[in-house]
Order: structure tokens, then sequence, then C-alpha cells
């Protein structure tokens, strides 16, 4: 076998081996996580032992692990690989470095949905009526998204530009809303863009599980046409087979959806799209055949890492995890940062 | 490694590979090339030269679908070019740009790696991996395979991009300007190391590149294309094109051309521009 070819293999290889591992972490720490909070720190060991019904936990640990923790710990999982998965595919299929799930407008859509429910209480489902006009609002967005995308000559730019720009616009509604809120109706808007875990149910977490696993292995289908489209441009993807236009559009539709399905129901949560893909790329490299799952990974990880410190460090306050993630990621993210300068292409 | 530069086997096959009939491209209201028509034979290096503006990139890039052409037909082994799905297109024709930039960290590996994605469908096997390995010696990058294509020279990545190209393995090589971030011997290495694939391939293979060099275009080229204001104003072997009065009224400079006794190579001694402004 060619010496170069021998070395790609093992380097490969190094990568996956290295892709089990930080998934073991992840999957470790997921259990850590499930027997530590406020009260009744149970350990690691007893914790594996409920989960795995090899114990009978009393009804209060039952009830703790069960109802309070497994949906946040199961949304945090969820959350971060959905999150920053779009964030990968984004970067890549815009080309640009910058750009996050909340690039889209998505966000905006859906804190202006929450607004709307909030403030001028008009909402489709009463019953679920934050939840529900968050994501329908976010679809909006995904609306305008498909529309752009069947103009014959958007660029990346195009979309980046039309993401700022609903951004403005659905800032400025929020504003004025806001300006005639009561105090209470502006305490639960703040509390919506804080970004929190706590809200979601064990059904809603599982629903959510599902939605998420269902539209992942559509991301890696799209790994070849990234790494294209990542590398050289509109020109240089169609020279390698990859039609640019429809592609991208395609790639943003599934962002922007699992981007919506995860704020409707947590609130933003921004960071962790733009950090975890970065920092995957320093761990694994470009080739987004393994970026996707490196992403997945990390923005899982980070996403748990946050809300576990968020809701131990000042118990039996919890800290919504959009803050945590911000406070902790943020110098993580800058250290990585400047320790390979320019190394994310930054 | 160099033989010298300039002994070359001018290809004569007459299967017709790709052929261009009336084609116009505009821009809105500017037409940028007016009723282009030529064929392209396997085994032929064509140079298109014409001044900056003359209309080159934007030929390359109508043949490959980069540019949608507004009138006329572009056929690769007689198929509609405007019809061919992108991934049939992308195996027989690949297009190296003029530069190519990134903001992420891709290895070079991975890169030429990417000319095999028209081929594969997601895994790649080891003989992709042993095809990329081989065609990064062909062009002297084997060090720079596990480097970070965003930190190369412009001259390295420009190799790259070409070796790029030869993984994908197609029948035509587009070229824009392939060697205009490169030294003079990397410039004659590639060249000669493109005129071997073509050869090597029976009469299966042709190039054609964009080029501002005019003895490049002399030694390499089976053919050349005078591009002038959009429309090919000659068409033919080296020495018939290069001519001191193609020369004055393309690019506006005097030249003297002196011709080789022992083989077909000619030299393009640049004179000064004829006028100031042109």
């Amino acid at each position: 076998m060619d010496l170069i070819t021998k070395s790609h293999i093992e380097k490969t290889g190094r990568q996956i081996r290295l892709l089990a591992g930080l998934l073991f972490l992840t999957l470790f720490f997921a259990l850590f996580s499930l027997g530590t909070g406020s009260s009744n720190n149970l350990g690691l060991v007893p914790t594996m032992k409920i989960i795995f019904g090899l114990t009978e936990p009393t009804g209060l640990q039952s009830d703790i692990i069960w109802r309070l923790r497994f949906p946040r710990v199961l949304m945090a999982i969820v959350g971060g690989v959905a999150l920053a998965t779009a964030g990968a595919l984004m970067q890549g299929c815009l080309g640009n470095p910058l750009v996050s799930p909340l690039t889209l407008g998505v966000a905006s859509g859906a804190a202006l949905g929450a607004a709307f429910a909030i403030i001028l209480d008009f909402s489709f489902i009463p019953e679920v009526a934050i939840v529900a006009n968050a994501f329908l609002f976010s679809l909006i967005v995904v609306g305008v998204i498909i529309r752009l995308g069947s103009m014959r000559s958007v660029s990346a730019e195009s979309y980046i530009l039309v993401g700022i720009a609903i951004t403005f616009i659905a800032g400025a509604i929020v504003s004025t809303m806001t300006y005639f809120a009561t105090d209470a109706q502006l305490s639960q808007l703040t509390h919506w863009s804080f970004g929190s875990l706590s809200r979601p149910t064990l059904t809603d977490s599982v629903i959510i599980g599902f939605l998420v696993l269902s539209l992942l292995p559509m991301g890696l289908i799209f790994a070849w046409d990234l790494n294209a489209m990542a590398l050289g441009g509109d020109d240089f993807a169609i020279s390698t087979g990859v039609d640019p236009r429809i592609t991208r559009r395609n790639i943003l539709i599934l962002s922007a959806l699992l981007t919506s399905i995860i704020i409707s129901f947590t609130g933003l949560i921004g960071f962790v799209g733009l950090a975890a893909p970065h920092m995957s790329r320093l761990i694994i490299g470009n080739d987004y055949r393994k970026l996707i799952p490196c992403s997945a990974v990390a923005g899982a990880l980070l996403m748990l890492f946050a809300d576990t410190v968020g809701r131990t460090l000042f118990a039996p306050v919890v800290i919504p995890v959009g803050i945590m993630l911000s406070v902790i990621g943020g110098p993580i993210f800058m250290y990585l940062l400047m320790k390979h300068k320019g190394g994310m292409g930054v | 490694m160099m033989e010298t530069p300039g002994e070359l086997i001018r290809g004569g096959d007459s299967s017709v590979i790709l052929k261009v009939e009336n084609l116009h491209f505009r821009w809105g209201a500017n037409e940028v090339l007016k009723n282009i028509n030529f064929d392209v034979s396997g085994n032929e290096m064509v140079a298109i030269l014409g001044k900056n503006g003359a209309g080159k990139t934007t030929l390359i890039k109508c043949l490959n679908r980069i540019n949608q052409v507004n009138e006329g037909k572009v056929t690769i082994a007689s198929k509609d070019v405007s019809k061919m799905p992108l991934l049939d297109l992308s195996k027989s024709i690949s297009y190296v740009p003029q530069t190519v930039r990134t903001s992420f960290p891709m290895e070079v590996f991975d890169v030429l790696m990417l000319g095999r994605r028209p081929h594969v469908s997601w895994r790649t096997s080891p003989l992709d991996k042993d095809l990329v390995s081989q065609t990064l010696r062909q062009f002297g990058l084997e060090e720079l395979a596990f480097r970070r294509f965003d930190r190369l020279s412009g001259g390295e990545r420009q190799r790259v991009v070409i070796a790029k190209a030869v993984v994908q393995d197609p029948s035509i090589y587009l070229l824009d300007e392939p060697t205009s971030d490169l030294d003079l011997w990397t410039q004659l290495l590639t060249m000669e190391t493109i005129r071997d694939i073509i050869n090597d391939s029976g009469s299966g293979k042709s190039a054609i590149f964009a080029i501002h060099d005019i003895n490049i275009a002399a030694r390499y080229s089976d053919r050349v294309m005078l591009l002038h204001e959009g429309e090919i104003l000659a068409d033919g072997p080296p020495e018939d094109v290069i001519t001191r009065s193609n020369i004055a009224k393309v690019f506006g400079v005097e030249c003297d051309i002196t011709q080789a006794t022992n083989d077909h190579s000619m030299n393009v001694v640049i004179g000064k521009p004829i006028t100031k402004r042109m």
C-alpha cells in the first residue's frame, strides 16, 4: 500500500477513536449529571444502578431522576446535537466561519412568536401557546429561506443579509410590543430569551429526540457536498458535481428546522452552534463526514457541562443554560482561538 | 526529473470530444462572447490567448455550465452539456479556477479526495486513496499531503487544485491560467505533467487552458485560439496564430518570433508596447 495512503488511513483511525472517546465521555458525563443537582447527590454508581434498573429507587429518588433530571439531561444532549449540527452545516454551505444557527433569523422568528403569545396573548394553539407560536413563527423564516432559494442568482451572502434583516425586523416588532407590556409579561419574555432546559417535559424531550435523530442522517448525506462548498465556493462546487444553489437551500432548510425544533422549547440558545463546530474542527479536521458527528457530540457535551454547572454552582438557584454556555463556553472558545491563532479560519 | 521542455509529441487524433456551436453569452446588455464555434479533439491541448476582459474565463466557465449560455450549444461526446446531470458532467470535465481560497482548515489530501466525489457515493475505497497518493507524487506534493490547504502559498494551492482536477479523471481539463502563481521551474513541470497525462490517455483526454504567457502557450499547445473582444480572431497551430501582426493587433505589443530548427518550438521575444494606452 502507498505510504501516504497508509498514513491517511492511520490518521482516520486515530480520529475515529478520538470520536468514540468523546462519545464515551459524553455518556459518562450524562450519567454523572443525572446524579448531580441541588439536592440528593447520588454519586455515579448508585445513579447507574437506578438508571439500568439494578436498584429499586425510593419514591423521591425516582421522581428526581426520572421526572426532573432525565428530561433535562436528554434535552441538553438533543439540543446540543441539533444546534451544533445546524451550525456546522450552515458554516459549510455558506462558506463562512462566522455563521451560527441564529444567523438565519430563525431564532428571531421564534422570539417574535413567543412575544406574541406572552404579551398579546395571541396564539394558534393556546394550550402550548409559547412553544407553538415560537415554532410556527420560525417556520415563517424557513419559508423565506425556501422562497429565497428558488431565486436564480441567490448567493451565500444573500442568505446571511436576509437573516440579518429578519433579525432587525423581528427585533423591532418585539421591542414595540415590550414597550406596551406589563412587568409580568416582560419578566416572562426575558426568561424565555435566556434559554433554559427546564421547560420540556419527559414526553417533550423524547419527541424532540426522535425528531432530531430522524433529521440528523440527512446532514450526513450532504457531507461531500459540504466539503466541496466549504473549500472553494460555488464555481469549485459545480466543477465537483455539486449544484450549490439547490444544495445550499436544502441544507439551510434542514438546519433551520433543527434550530427551530430546539429553540421553540428552550428559548434562545446560540453559542453552542458557533463554538462546537469550530472546536470539532480542531479535534478532527474539516472533512464533514467526520465533522458532523464530532460537532454533534461536542455540542451535546458542551450543553451538558454548561447545564450541570449552571444548576449546581449556586444551588438551589438554577442559572439558565443559555447564560452558562456563554459564561463557560466563551472563554474556552477564546482560549482555543488564541492558542491556534486563526486556526479555525476566523 | 525534468526532461528538456519542448520536446513534445503533437496530438493528431481527429475524434471530437468537445463541440461548441454558435455560443453567445451576455452579462445584462453586455455581450461578452459572440458566436463562438470550435471543436476540441482527443489528445489535443488548446491554449486560449487574449488580453484582460477578452472573455477567456467567461468562455471556460460556459463550457462546464458555471455560466449558463444565452444562445448556442456545448456538447461533450455528443451530449448536450446543459441537459446533463451535474454529477455526470463533472465526470467528463474538471475545471481549475484561477484561485481557490477557503476559510476552513482542510488538508491537502482531503482536497484531492474531492476529485473522487463524482465517482464515489459516500465511502472512499483504498483505490481512491491510492490514486490521491499517486497524484500527489506526480505533482511533487507528497510533502504537503497532511498540511492545511488554507496555509499554503498561492503557487502550492494552485498545484493542489490542478492535482484535484487530475484525481477527478475527466476527459476534458479546463484550466484558467494554471501557471499564474507558479515559479518558472514549476510552471514548466506542471505543464509537462498535464501534457503527459493528455498523451498517456491515448486519445481520450484533452485540455483547454487560458494563459497570458505566450511562450507557454506556444510550447505546450497543439492549437491556439486568439480571443479578441468576445470573438475568436484566429484559431490554429501556434505558428499560424502567434504572429507579429496578431500579437500587435490583440495585445498592442511589438514582438519578434524565432523558430527553432531542430524541433517545432518557437520563441516569442516581447518588444515594446506600440501605444502607451490601449
